[in-house]
């Protein structure tokens, strides 16, 4: 159970570690470089996204705050001008109707009143109107800007608002003209504040007021709960017909802020400016070029290091045994650096002993055959064994002298040198004094005829063919104080297809050959492999005839255990 | 003939001196020298017809012999007989002129034979060979060098004028030429259109007619003898069954 839940793990392990170095590489890059610096840029970019934005949003925030501090300065300058009518004797005596006399009420009009009315319309740009209107029953009414209470539409207020008029409130209503009146209503009072004598009335241009606001590009919207809603745009300021909810879109930030001494709220909606989108893109392309850097880094890096590994590897797998080059590519001295360094120093270390070995072979080989030659000299020999051939000669001993005449003949051949092909007729001759030193040994036990039926002077043979055949045959088919005949024929090839050949039959009536070591031995011969230890001599022959002839020249042996053997050499007339 | 053996080797020029004269065809007159001066000295007496040298010799090497030879018009034939087959050595002689260049182990049968070819190119021999003409009777009309016989008839031909003095049988040819004693009577007899024994016989019985016209003071057994039939019945024999006629009877009817 244990092994079946490792192995998958193993296995993918493995798999990862069978991979080329430039996959192990690429799979590194993406999970080290490419996904961490992905994920940690999209957060970085996200982040920052809405810091700036809320930044943006502060700034606007402030903007409208400074806004709304302009407005109340306006207010506040615009109620200072009440407190300048409230202050004022001469207009609270009109109003209370002091004077009897209709003369001193039009002086004191003309004289400080009409004035201060004039001046506070001149000096105040925002001021439209001003009105006043008097609880006194008596007051003439000789100008038409104060008028008598009863002309006051007080239900334009509601109770709570009746009672601000006491400390002043701000009131704005649209009229059925579809004009808005934006106006401050407070109470004036006598001198002693122990009665109110009239309301009093500053209407102002809502238009001019509201350009507090102009800072703004965006459209601001005012409203409140009774369903007021105004809307200032560049200046101007219009009444929607649609709804608050409508106006402000519901996916974008909604900046509000409520204006106390209006009892209105302002609100806006934020629209990011353009210049936020390209910081956006320039971040893109912030992120889009650290990633770039990095990748390129973690290459360099690790090119730095694989790039040597894979030409080593290269290197040595295009190296072969007798081609052992050493790497040429530059070199650092870092641990690859040594690596490479230490398998120059090994390959020049394997060349040297190679060079060595392949000199010492040489050299040995050398002096093997110096010795050889030091030893044998073949032409000391030649002469010595002439000398007692023609002892014998000069003695009448004849059968010595052919004798030693056909041992120091078949030395001769036997020495030759660089001698790959021959006659057949010299190799039969060489077979024949073979077959001489033979009989010398074993007389009478041994019975050789060599019979040509055909002509055989223009056929050629590899060197030293029948001999390893004759050896075989004495080395394996004696029977010991038992007479043998060696016979060998060389006639026309009768076989089919083989009509340009001769055939070499090599009889022997030895001891013959056991069927399964003949099988596996013709097996060999047939196939051209070195198998057995004991036919060396017969496979050599056979390797040489089929690579001087072709494979269809290959030794064939046929043998009855107990009765003899035939080995056939086949050759060709005309090569 | 007169041949000088030049041979460092006492042995060796004694036994080629001894295979030489066991021939009795030759007759040569052998002169040995064991080394290459003694041998120029020798030479400038005798005037060889034929010098046979060793090359690896003492003092003088053969090749430096037979340039001194040459120069001093003391004799035109050589012979090398050498253990070594070195190709420059060959190449040497064979720029000097020299006949043949045998190895050692030498072949008795290939020596005697060249110097049997050198003896019977020499001026004098030449022409007591060409002047004993055989009478001009069809026995004799026989030709048996024909270049279109197979190499191994032509060698079995050779081999018998060559030894037609020995007791030769096809057995003799067979182990001597390798080739089988059927073959080689198929051989002559597909050929020539006759058989062995009348080939062997014909040589012999030219032999011994010549002998028997142009040596009148041979008696007819030492003939029997050099033509190798080795008794002188078996002369007879062969000359009645192929001419019709003795020996003693032919030598009456055509000697001039």
């Amino acid at each position: 159970m244990k092994r079946a839940f490792g192995n998958p793990f193993r296995t993918i392990v493995k798999k990862f570690m069978d991979l080329r170095t430039a996959f192990k590489l690429i799979i590194g890059y993406i999970l080290i470089i490419m996904i961490p610096t992905i994920i940690i840029e999209y957060s970085y970019y996200s982040q920052s996204d809405f810091i700036v934005k809320e930044r943006y949003v502060k700034n606007e925030m402030d903007a409208l705050s400074i806004s709304k501090k302009n407005f109340s300065t306006q207010l506040m300058q615009i109620e200072a001008v009440y407190q300048v009518f409230n202050s004022n004797g001469d207009l609270k005596n009109y109003l209370s109707a002091i004077n009897e006399d209709i003369a001193d009420e039009i002086y004191s009009y003309i004289k400080s009143i009409r004035p201060l009315y004039d001046y506070s319309l001149l000096s105040n740009p925002y001021i439209n109107d001003i009105e006043i209107y008097n609880y006194s029953k008596h007051a003439s009414t000789i100008s038409k800007w104060i008028q008598p209470i009863e002309k006051f539409d007080v239900y334009r207020f509601n109770i709570t608002d009746r009672h601000g008029i006491f400390k002043g409130i701000w009131q704005i209503s649209g009229n059925e003209d579809k004009t808005l009146d934006f106006s401050y209503y407070r109470n004036i009072y006598s001198t002693d504040y122990s009665r109110v004598l009239g309301i009093m009335k500053i209407r102002v241009d809502p238009s001019k007021i509201f350009n507090s606001f102009a800072s703004s590009s965006e459209t601001i919207y005012f409203y409140n709960g009774t369903g007021i809603l105004l809307q200032y745009r560049q200046g101007k300021l219009t009444v929607p017909n649609t709804s608050i909810g409508e106006l402000l879109p519901k996916n974008r930030t909604i900046l509000s802020l409520p204006l106390e001494e209006v009892n209105l709220t302002a609100a806006k909606a934020v629209l990011y400016p353009d210049a936020l989108k390209y910081q956006k893109e320039s971040l893109a392309i912030y992120v889009l070029v650290v990633f770039m850097f990095l990748s390129i880094l973690y290459f360099i890096i690790t090119f730095s290091i694989t790039k040597r590994i894979l030409s080593l590897s290269r290197h040595i797998k295009h190296s072969t045994a007798d081609r052992l080059a050493p790497v040429t590519f530059n070199t650092y001295r870092d641990e690859v650096g040594d690596l490479i360094h230490s398998y120059n120093e090994m390959i020049e270390r394997i060349n040297q002993l190679i060079h060595q070995v392949y000199q010492t072979e040489l050299q040995t080989k050398d002096a093997k055959y110096y010795a050889l030659q030091a030893q044998i000299k073949p032409h000391f020999l030649y002469n010595v064994l002439e000398n007692i051939r023609m002892c014998a000669e000069k003695n009448g001993e004849t059968e010595t002298a052919d004798m030693i005449f056909s041992l120091a003949k078949f030395m001769r051949y036997n020495f030759q040198k660089n001698r790959n092909v021959v006659h057949l007729l010299d190799e039969l001759e060489h077979a024949k004094n073979f077959l001489d030193i033979y009989k010398t040994k074993l007389k009478d036990y041994l019975h050789v005829e060599i019979a040509i039926y055909t002509e055989i002077d223009s056929v050629t043979c590899p060197f030293f063919i029948l001999q390893p055949i004759l050896e075989n045959t004495f080395k394996h088919a004696v029977i010991p104080k038992k007479v043998m005949h060696v016979l060998i024929t060389i006639r026309d090839c009768e076989e089919a297809g083989r009509e340009n050949d001769v055939r070499v039959d090599i009889f022997d009536d030895g001891l013959g050959i056991e069927a399964e070591v003949l099988v596996s031995l013709q097996q060999s011969l047939n196939e051209n492999t070195y198998v057995s230890d004991n036919h060396v001599g017969l496979e050599n022959v056979n390797h040489r005839l089929t690579s001087y002839l072709g494979k269809e020249y290959h030794l064939v042996v046929q043998s009855i255990p107990g009765e003899g053997t035939k080995v056939t050499i086949y050759l060709s007339k005309s090569k | 003939m007169r041949i000088l053996i030049v041979e460092d080797e006492e042995n060796i020029a004694d036994g080629i001196a001894r295979i030489l004269k066991n021939n009795q065809e030759l007759n040569p007159h052998i002169t040995i020298s064991l080394d290459g001066q003694e041998a120029i000295k020798k030479a400038e007496y005798i005037h060889p017809d034929l010098t046979i040298t060793d090359i690896r010799m003492p003092l003088m090497s053969g090749l430096d012999l037979v340039k001194a030879l040459k120069q001093g018009k003391l004799c035109n034939k050589f012979i090398i007989l050498t253990g070594y087959d070195k190709f420059d050595y060959v190449q040497t002689a064979l720029r000097y002129g020299v006949i043949d260049y045998l190895l050692k182990p030498v072949d008795k049968e290939r020596l005697v034979e060249i110097v049997k070819d050198i003896h019977n190119s020499l001026p004098d021999n030449y022409a007591n060979e060409t002047s004993r003409k055989l009478p001009d009777i069809p026995y004799f009309q026989l030709q048996l060098n024909d270049d279109t016989y197979p190499a191994s008839l032509r060698k079995v031909i050779n081999f018998i004028n060559r030894n037609y003095m020995k007791g030769i049988s096809l057995q003799t040819l067979s182990e001597e030429l390798l080739l089988h004693s059927n073959y080689i009577s198929m051989l002559i007899n597909k050929h020539t259109g006759i058989s062995f024994t009348y080939l062997l016989d014909y040589i012999r019985i030219k032999k011994a007619a010549e002998l028997l016209l142009y040596e009148p003071d041979m008696s007819i057994t030492e003939i029997s003898y050099l033509v190798g039939y080795n008794n002188e019945r078996r002369l007879y024999y062969a000359f009645n069954n192929r001419l019709n006629c003795t020996p003693g009877h032919f030598k009456e009817l055509y000697s001039k």
